[in-house]
């Protein structure tokens, strides 16, 4: 990976940034999980970013949870309502994931342009041998 | 998809342009080893290279298998390797034809 270094390194950027794009849509996709007040709520997922070990680009140093608290929810209708009334609901806020997901999207698009303008700076390169 | 390109392996042959270091007997000039580095072994330095792109090879062709298997987490991780070892095959192709081109031209001395 020597040879072509800065697709490597925009490649482990790409990599980090589609974990984030996953993160987000588990998010979004259990925002209206309800779950019983004895039981847990769903826990956001938020990746974290980190230096690389090889000191090449980016990785993934974990998964931070959110809280299993989440939001008490007054639902009497609820089948799972507990005897007062109250369902335990995730503590995610859209507008919150939304701006995530901007921000991964264009984060992820801004790598591979990186890859794109090193692939170019390499051809040009490779085009100066062949003459 | 690209496997047909991995024949390129043969080109490994080419190594054999480390017999032209075989010019520094006729010059008779003495041994011209007072260039030091890391580097100085062209034929190596050439080897190690193709290895390299082979495995830039083998990684593009393993993820093109996997695209076909369905088990590719991110399309973007196969069009990375493979404009990778689309390169590095450029850049082979560039020397290779610059080795011959210098191959030849002292060929045509003896003329």
């Amino acid at each position: 990976m020597s040879t072509f270094n800065a697709i490597g390194t925009a490649a482990s950027g790409v990599t980090v940034y589609r974990k984030w794009l996953d993160a987000v849509s588990d998010n979004i996709a259990n925002m209206d999980n309800v779950s019983k007040t004895s039981d847990k709520a769903f826990q956001a997922r938020y990746v974290v970013a980190q230096e690389a070990q090889d000191g090449n680009g980016a990785q993934v140093g974990g998964i931070a949870y959110g809280s299993a608290e989440g939001v008490l929810a007054y639902e009497p209708d609820n089948p799972m309502a507990d005897t007062e009334g109250y369902v335990r609901r995730p503590d995610i806020d859209l507008g919150s994931q939304m701006a995530q997901l901007m921000m991964a999207q264009r984060a992820y698009q801004a790598n591979l342009s990186v890859v794109d303008r090193a692939r170019e700076s390499y051809q040009a390169a490779i085009q100066l041998g062949k003459g | 998809m690209t496997s047909p390109i991995s024949a390129l392996g043969a080109v490994s042959g080419l190594s054999g342009i480390g017999a032209v270091s075989g010019v520094d007997g006729v010059a008779g000039a003495g041994p011209t080893k007072a260039v030091t580095g890391p580097n100085t072994d062209f034929a190596g330095m050439l080897s190690k290279g193709l290895e390299s792109v082979q495995a830039s090879q083998t990684k593009a062709s393993d993820l093109a298998v996997q695209v076909a298997n369905g088990t590719l987490q991110d399309p973007a991780q196969y069009t990375m390797a493979s404009t990778e070892a689309a390169l590095g095959l450029q850049l082979t192709m560039a020397i290779r034809n610059k080795a011959v081109e210098a191959f030849q031209e002292i060929m045509r001395m003896q003329a």
